[in-house]
């Protein structure tokens, strides 16, 4: 064997440490990537704080980079239901990995993530995307909701 | 499903940027819909940024203009709008076209070509401007081909390459040179490349995510200008293994990626594939259609004949693929999900002669579509 793989430390928002090949994730986030290049990043003492990532997410955003990295010779399909069952989690899980995605700039991650919650909106009624999104307030008047609802039923 | 309550959830609903990334890629039909789930997302959509935004990553295709191949001065030029309703949508400014010859269509604007003059048009706005020459103490070479890059996501101004070959470049390679419109001035870009003429065609080259693709159709192989790094890259996957004889590819952006068009000319099946670059460069096959017991294949006693000419792959409303397929005076659209027809619209009617010497020996056999995409953009 060569040289020993080289290792980056990667902290989540509860301080736990996770340990990871440095071309994992050097090939996936852009932002580590610019951090080893720049040299900010200092393989002796450094680790990566990432305190928006909590240890569960983080651990996925690892597994995802790992297997892409080590599978993408794979074929299509084994490698499209990998990435379902990888993202077959409640919609909590998948907007905390959006969140990772997007803060660590990890295109493919994003692009799949997009995808899903595009796939999971498209098509559905007002009051389903209301609830999908928690979203609570909607900011209309009680008047305009009740226009609004009177005008287009077949949206709500 | 249950709701989101993680903060998570929230974070998002009040970064715009990360919901401007969720709603951009929705058909239009949602968002019409989706204006009323709250103030905030009503805002977001309806932002002029925002429909400018949509409709460049949707590449909204309005309207076709079509030529005849073989025979342009009697079936020349036209025009075939897709929005049926909508006020909200701008007609192309049309009269010149019809004394232009179009070379390409790239998000909202034109390279046309009138004589001597290469001019770059927005066809909405019907602003226009003459290109300067890249040699303009030079007569015109017998080899010289231009594409237009134009993409307002990821570059400012829109850009030119220009390929050429013989006696004006050296050691007989290959060389390309660039225009880039913010600058105002024609650059030799470093390195010559070498590919056998009969290989690339260098006509017909198309513009997708920071690139200018061509096609081989015989070498089986692409090339690609990197417009970041300025220079040919043969880095592409080869095309698939063509799976009969006189196989054909024709390459069609739509839905966010690089598709291809596959066909023979003795086959009833069209492939369409589609680049797949998340995990290695390749092309995956997405759709095979069996045309034998379609309308577009005629049979007559005893012996089938192709009558078809495929001119367009679309992106339809709901973010599906769609041929628009071309038999005698129709058009329709096969939509590649479920393999239904539409009609679309109707064409002069083509005598059958012209037909048949005109037989397509590639997609866009009979006529060659440019898209029509509104824009604002200065020329």
């Amino acid at each position: 064997m060569g040289s020993p793989v080289k290792k980056i430390m990667l902290c989540s928002s509860e301080k736990e440490i996770f340990s990871v090949e440095e071309q994992v994730m050097v090939q996936h986030s852009v932002i580590i990537n610019n951090m080893i290049e720049d040299g900010s990043y200092n393989h002796e003492e450094s680790k990566i704080p990432l305190d928006c990532v909590d240890s569960k997410t983080l651990k996925k955003v690892i597994d995802y980079c790992t297997h892409h990295t080590h599978h993408h010779n794979d074929n299509q399909e084994d490698l499209e239901a990998w990435d379902a069952q990888f993202l077959n989690v409640d919609s909590n899980g998948l907007y905390d990995l959006l969140m990772a995605a997007n803060y660590l700039e990890i295109r493919n991650l994003l692009d799949l993530i997009y995808g899903t919650i595009k796939n999971m909106i498209k098509g559905k009624k007002i009051d389903e995307i209301r609830r999908i999104f928690n979203i609570k307030d909607h900011g209309f008047t009680p008047e305009e909701e009740e226009q609004n609802r009177k005008e287009y039923p077949h949206f709500y | 499903m249950r709701g989101l309550i993680s903060s998570s959830a929230q974070e998002i609903e009040g970064n715009d940027d990360l919901l401007t990334q969720i709603l951009v890629h929705l058909p239009r039909r949602d968002l019409i819909t989706f204006k009323l789930v709250c103030k905030q997302w009503r805002y977001l959509i309806s932002a002029p940024d925002f429909r400018r935004y949509h409709a460049t990553v949707k590449r909204r295709v309005s309207g076709l203009f079509l030529y005849h191949f073989t025979n342009p001065i009697n079936y020349g030029f036209k025009f075939f709008s897709f929005n049926t309703s909508s006020s909200s949508s701008r007609l192309p400014e049309i009269s010149d076209l019809h004394s232009w010859q179009i070379l390409q269509s790239c998000n909202g604007l034109m390279l046309v070509r009138k004589s001597k003059d290469m001019f770059i048009y927005n066809p909405t706005t019907g602003d226009r401007k003459i290109l300067p020459s890249p040699f303009p103490s030079f007569h015109e070479t017998r080899f010289m081909h231009y594409s237009l890059a134009f993409d307002p996501l990821r570059f400012f101004g829109y850009k030119l390459i220009y390929i050429l070959h013989g006696e004006y470049s050296k050691e007989d390679c290959y060389q390309t040179m660039i225009y880039s419109s913010e600058f105002g001035v024609w650059n030799l870009c470093g390195s010559s490349f070498w590919t056998p003429l009969e290989m690339m065609d260098f006509e017909h080259g198309t513009y997708f995510k920071d690139s200018v693709y061509w096609i081989g159709n015989r070498s089986k192989t692409m090339l690609r200008f990197d417009l970041k790094e300025e220079c040919v890259k043969d880095d592409m996957p080869p095309l698939p293994a063509e799976p009969h004889h006189y196989y054909e590819y024709c390459l069609a952006p739509a839905c966010g990626y690089m598709n291809l068009v596959g066909f023979g000319d003795s086959e009833l099946c069209v492939s369409v594939f589609r680049l797949k670059e998340d995990y290695s460069s390749r092309w995956v096959l997405m759709h095979s259609v069996e045309l034998q017991f379609t309308p577009l294949v005629i049979r007559k006693n005893g012996s089938i004949r192709r009558a078809y000419s495929i001119i367009y792959l679309i992106e339809d409303d709901e973010d599906e693929m769609a041929l628009l397929v071309q038999t005698q005076d129709k058009v329709s659209a096969l939509r590649l999900k479920n393999n239904t027809y539409h009609h679309v619209f109707d064409l002069p009617k083509v005598r059958a002669t012209y037909l048949h010497y005109s037989f397509p020996r590639r997609v866009m056999g009979w006529y060659r579509a440019f898209e029509y995409i509104e824009s604002l953009a200065c020329v």
